[in-house]
């Protein structure tokens, strides 16, 4: 334990005097005390403690991020480089222990520095909300929808092969029977490719969409039918088109199904009740378009199976049609946990991409030269960034394997078929972005921790390291060329 | 009879071919090499640039991977932990960390070899005195010169009390009271019962203390012996005289043509080495107290390292107490006889001491002989030659 200790403390000191550590500790610290009295928000209370929030945790982790890959590549190269690796190596310490000393330090320094930027973050975000001259409402206002943990609940999207597949059906039939503006012939492979596709997007881009007069409804599923605290919906309406420009006001009427007994005896002797969807006002409201918004739900909504239902009816002044993008949601939002607990859930999982990290840069750092590590780190980060994005694209819009396979070209399937195998090697970090969550109020569900640490960092972290730890092991230091 | 020495590094076959990026072989720097080296021995490691020393201690310190061949230290790979633990290094340059002062840098590497906290305040207390480097203590060890930071290698090369010391070019780098110091180090050591590898392009070092060396020459060896096989010239022999005057001096010469006939031959004074004069200037700077902010002079060996040492003073006390006993009575008896013994002694000194006078008074008249002898042998030599 003395030698691991030993190694992982000078790891802290050298830390401590690389320039490139001291020009990331100044901007962490300006970060955490200059951004948040600097920056401008919506004008709201609200968007302030959110904004202050979001970006003060989000930019303080990355900098710490950036700061973990650059010191763990460095920590190791630089030893080897600089032959200071030889004088160790011929200690009586394996070279397991040297490389887990160094990522220890690593990881302790930037684990405190985290802890200290947490604190500074945390205390700053209650003291400006507590000093503020925010209204009762405002300040309820943030209390619900910035300052607490709750789950989310996200709409059940239909089953979009199986709608592609009855266009097809269609189509075929039309073909055969030789109705009017059917195409006059079999369709070839790669033609019918080419329109499933074009009928699968028709039909996302459709879902979004309500036309003026239409109403939508979304269910949800698997809420707590034992909850008391009023719920949330958080939602966002585009209007003409799903486009940051060109929005304004619109209006429109949502509704949910609240249940109701025919008589007061089945109340009372417990009978399931019936649901009738209720309007929430008597009037359209006005909605600002292109921007989050939320309400208070009650939770009678909920049923005994955790179903529930809500509805809006599209009734824009201009008749246009309005859009909800499947990824917003609209959420349904239940408080779980306090604010406290919850940005201590975020700050851990911000711990455990600094591990992951650190690891990473140890890895390349024990095996290739300063730059070259940073550069594949970097890289490797990159790759799970774009990968992922290709898989998100069909995940978001609820593709399934079998449809994708029957619709796409050959290259677009080397396309996806590549990224899903770089990211069962590559870690998507940006999946792992939690300030986001955390300003806007939702649970960092321990499920998400569990899935981070276990698919993450077990599942592709862990052998990478092992790798990398063997390959560092087995490498001759001595052929290493002096700088 | 003799206890046979432990081997404690075994090289068969040892190669080491480095090679490109696409693997294709580059250059044969160590070339099946055999050796061994046996405890308590002070081996040199020689050759010239690009001969394979620094490989092979790099192969001894499982820094590099043996190509083909094997290496071993006390019967272990290289790379094995418990191999490690009874091996010091001196590299050839300070790799050590700038930033941390001399104390802090031998606590470093003092932990690695999993010593206790005061044992590591301790030896590294006595290390820096040793090096003369205590005043300098709390200092970085960047800051220190080039000759400092060879003495603080050294001291963390000497803090795990190491069976084996393996020593890359000790004295570079170093004044000659370094170099003194670090001989005498080696010496002790050896006295000690420790291996001492060197390898070094300064011969005469490497003279002054290996028992055995290797030279190396293209990562082959190409001499191997103890320095009295490989260094004696059985054809030429040098005689030690005191001081002659002219006269004495182009008598002997004449002597020496009349004899060697032609082969060439020389006498001069001999001369003392410029590190024994060097020695003696900084000694006296010493004595009279000159301040300097460099290395100063070690305060001899660390006790630590004396430890066995102290040890065996002490068995062999213990033993002598128990002889002692055993011979009282026998030297009673003896004591009898040794007066008469002194006694006589007594009066051949006195004898001794007459007969050197005499000897001084003699002596021109021996010279004056030898002269007439000389002339005489040289006659005979002459009228032998005739006859032949």
């Amino acid at each position: 334990m003395t030698p691991f200790l030993a190694i992982a403390k000078l790891t802290c000191r050298a830390t401590m005097r690389s320039y490139v550590f001291h020009f990331l500790f100044l901007l962490l610290l300006a970060v955490i005390f200059i951004l948040p009295n600097t920056i401008i928000s919506d004008g709201t209370a609200k968007g302030l403690i959110y904004v202050s929030l979001k970006y003060c945790l989000g930019v303080s982790g990355f900098i710490l991020s950036l700061s973990t890959i650059w010191v763990s590549c460095f920590t190791l190269s630089n030893d080897l480089e600089t032959y200071q690796m030889h004088m160790i190596c011929v200690k009586p310490v394996s070279r397991v222990v040297i490389w887990l000393g160094k990522l220890t330090g690593v990881v302790f320094l930037h684990g405190v520095l985290l802890l200290l930027s947490s604190i500074i973050i945390y205390i700053f975000t209650i003291w400006q909300f507590e000093r503020s001259t925010f209204s009762d409402e405002e300040k309820e206002k943030i209390k619900n929808e910035v300052l607490v943990g709750r789950r989310v609940y996200m709409p059940e999207m239909p089953d979009f092969s199986k709608e592609v597949e009855e266009q097809i059906t269609k189509l075929n039939l039309a073909i055969k029977e030789g109705k009017p503006g059917a195409p006059d012939k079999q369709l070839s492979l790669a033609e019918k490719r080419k329109l499933i596709k074009e009928i699968r997007n028709q039909i996302i881009a459709k879902y979004g969409e309500i036309p003026f007069g239409n109403f939508r409804e979304w269910k949800y599923k698997a809420l707590d039918p034992l909850q008391k605290s009023p719920l949330s919906f958080r939602y966002r309406i585009y209007v003409g088109k799903v486009s940051s420009k060109d929005q304004r006001q619109t209006l429109g009427i949502f509704g949910a199904y609240v249940p109701f007994y025919e008589n007061e005896e089945d109340a009372k002797k417990g009978k399931e009740p019936k649901y009738e969807l209720i309007p929430k006002t008597s009037e359209p409201e006005s909605f600002m378009c292109g921007v989050f918004l939320e309400d208070k739900i009650s939770p009678v909504i909920i049923r005994k199976d955790g179903t529930a239902r809500i509805a809006f009816q599209n009734l824009d002044p201009e008749k246009a049609s309005l859009f909800f993008q499947p990824n917003d949601g609209p959420k349904l939002l239940e408080p779980k946990v306090s604010f406290f607990q919850n940005y201590l859930r975020a700050a851990f999982v911000i711990f455990l991409r600094i591990i992951l990290l650190a690891g990473l840069g140890a890895s390349a750092g024990g095996l290739f030269s300063m730059p070259v590590a940073v550069f594949i780190v970097i890289s490797y980060l990159i790759f799970g960034i774009s990968a992922s994005f290709v898989i998100d694209i069909e995940r978001d819009f609820g593709y399934d394997e079998e449809a994708l396979r029957a619709s796409e070209s050959l290259w677009e399937t080397a396309a996806r078929q590549t990224s899903h195998g770089i990211l069962a090697v590559i870690i998507p970090m940006q999946k792992f972005e939690v300030s986001d969550t955390v300003a806007d109020g939702e649970l960092i569900e321990f499920s998400f921790i569990a899935k981070f640490f276990t698919e993450i960092f077990l599942i592709r972290g862990l052998p990478l390291f092992v790798v990398a730890v063997y390959l560092y092991k087995r490498r001759e230091i001595g052929l290493i060329v002096k700088k | 009879m003799e206890k046979q020495k432990e081997t404690v590094v075994k090289s068969i076959g040892l190669t080491k071919i480095f090679r490109d990026f696409w693997g294709r072989p580059k250059a044969k720097a160590v070339n099946d090499l055999d050796f061994e080296v046996y405890e308590g021995e002070v081996f040199g490691l020689l050759g010239p640039n690009g001969s394979g020393k620094s490989t092979t201690i790099k192969m001894l310190l499982g820094l590099l991977y043996p190509t083909s061949g094997k290496i071993s230290v006390y019967g272990y790979p290289p790379d094995d932990i418990r191999t490690k633990n009874r091996i010091g290094y001196l590299p050839e340059e300070s790799y050590l960390y700038k930033y941390l002062t001399a104390e802090e840098t031998l606590d470093f590497f003092g932990a690695l070899f999993n010593l206790s906290i005061a044992e590591r305040k301790n030896r590294t207390s006595q290390l820096l005195e040793m090096v003369g480097l205590s005043h300098a203590a709390k200092r970085q060890v960047g800051e220190y010169s080039k000759g400092m930071q060879r003495r603080i290698g050294l001291a963390q090369a000497m803090v795990n009390d190491p069976d084996l010391l393996i020593l890359d070019e000790p004295t570079s780098g170093l004044d000659p009271l370094g170099c003194r110091e670090i001989k005498d180090l080696i010496l002790f050591l050896k006295k000690r019962g420790k291996t001492v590898i060197i390898s070094s392009h300064l011969l005469a070092d490497v003279e002054d203390v290996c028992d055995r060396v290797i030279i190396l020459y293209g990562g082959k060896i190409r001499a191997n012996g103890t320095l009295n096989e490989l260094l004696t010239i059985s054809e030429q022999c040098s005689l030690k005289l005191p001081s002659l005057n002219p006269n004495e001096t182009e008598r002997l010469l004449k002597i020496l043509r009349e004899n060697l006939k032609g082969e060439e031959f020389s006498i001069e004074h001999p001369k003392r080495s410029l590190e024994d004069f060097f020695l003696e200037v900084v000694q006296k700077a010493k004595n009279e107290r000159v301040e300097t902010f460099g290395a100063q002079g070690g305060g001899g060996i660390a006790d630590y390292l004396k430890r066995e040492e102290k040890d065996k003073e002490k068995e062999k006390i213990l033993e002598q107490l128990v002889v002692n006993e055993e011979k009282e009575e026998e030297e009673k008896k003896e004591e009898k006889s040794d007066k008469i013994l002194s006694e006589l002694l007594a009066s051949n000194k006195k004898e001794e001491e007459i007969t050197k006078k005499k000897e001084t008074e003699e002596a021109k008249i021996a010279l004056q002989d030898i002269e007439k002898i000389d002339e005489k042998l040289s006659k005979l030599l002459n009228s032998d030659k005739k006859t032949e």
